[in-house]
């Protein structure tokens, strides 16, 4: 009697039964069905064997010292700092970036801004020139803070960037 | 675990020590690949290490230590995956021709017949990677480690009506790849 016979419920109950995963009442059921029907026979016997096949597959042992080896490697890597560290970490380049962007903001503030009335065509018209000494504060706060830029991939910042050249024309720099 | 958690450095250790074999194992049944078996293993211990504080002790420790694990183990099959689309998806067939042989074949030899334990273990190995991942977890975490249908329900995050699915196809599917092996 062919074991495939079993359909996919039943053989979900075999399987289960076989785990000692069934309630009581079912368990019963397919103890009987084992004993008197030859497919349920068949589909147990079936089980057990892959079941004992699977118990040759054993897992190599681990190494001896991968224990203590994995402890000192963990600590190593995967320390933890205190929470005010992980929180000044990202503070404070954030708080160093408003800074100058507010420096930067507040310097060239009378630049941009016009008398209210004007049409748009005269609105539309270039700035004059300022003279560099009237940025030159937020020039030499992006020129201190350089570092910083470069770690946070800031610099490609356009007004970073002429500020560095006009520090550099200057001779600041 | 818990010690560890309230700042015992040393717990950690033990935690380490007593429970090493156990993931190394793990790792080598889901992933079946020795190269990576250490550093793995080792990832299992650091994301225990970096999410302690996440850890609650409603669960049992040895079901979230699985639940990284299997995590971590899905992780890297999705990534082989990607890299090979392939390779995993048509499993070799023991004679090269592109056949599954699911039923007896009168030109192989008799089940267990000329087939040491090496090659035996080979091919159940090989009948136990063929499994989808799922099954292939359920399967292990029940046959190996002993677990319950409900603690693997709760390492995969599923029902036992489930598990109970999964794991009564995991054995069709060995039975089937397995069958011509199994003595009359």
């Amino acid at each position: 009697m062919s074991a495939e016979r079993l359909g996919q419920s039943d053989f979900e109950d075999l399987s289960a039964f076989v785990d000692g995963e069934l309630p009581d009442d079912t368990a019963r059921r397919v103890e009987r069905l084992v004993v008197d029907d030859p497919a349920w026979r068949e589909a147990r016997r079936q089980l057990q064997a892959v079941d004992e096949m699977l118990d040759l597959w054993r897992a190599p042992a681990p190494p001896a010292d991968l224990a203590r080896r994995i402890s000192r490697q963990v600590r190593l890597s995967g320390h933890r700092s205190p929470v005010w560290v992980r929180v000044v970490r990202i503070a404070a380049p954030l708080a160093a970036a408003a800074a100058v962007l507010l420096a930067v903001m507040l310097t060239r503030a009378p630049q941009t801004s016009q008398p209210e009335g004007r049409n748009v065509a005269v609105q539309a018209q270039p700035l004059p020139k300022v003279p560099a000494g009237d940025s030159l504060v937020a020039d030499a706060l992006a020129a201190d803070n350089l570092d910083f830029f470069q770690d946070y991939d800031v610099l490609s910042d356009y007004e970073t960037l002429e500020a560095l050249d006009r520090l550099e024309r200057g001779g600041t720099l | 675990m818990l010690q560890f958690q309230r700042g015992d450095e040393s717990a950690f250790d033990k935690l380490v020590g007593r429970n090493t074999g156990k993931v190394h194992a793990l790792v080598y049944r889901f992933l079946g690949d020795p190269g990576m078996l250490e550093d793995l293993t080792q990832e299992v211990f650091l994301r225990v290490y970096r999410t302690v504080e996440r850890y609650e002790p409603a669960a049992k420790f040895s079901t979230w230590l699985y639940r990284i694990t299997a995590n971590l183990c899905f992780n890297v099959l999705r990534k082989r995956r990607r890299m090979h689309p392939l390779s995993l998806d048509v499993a070799e067939s023991d004679d090269g021709d592109g056949y599954h042989r699911d039923v007896p074949d009168a030109r192989s030899a008799a089940p267990g017949d000329g087939l040491d334990e090496r090659e035996m273990r080979r091919k159940v190995s090989d009948a136990v990677a063929s499994l989808p991942d799922n099954q292939r977890v359920a399967i292990i975490l029940n046959k190996y480690e002993g677990k319950s249908y409900e603690e693997i329900a709760e390492v995969l995050n599923c029902t036992t009506m489930a598990v109970k699915s999964l794991l009564s196809r995991a054995r069709n599917n060995l039975r089937n790849a397995l069958v011509r092996y199994i003595r009359t």
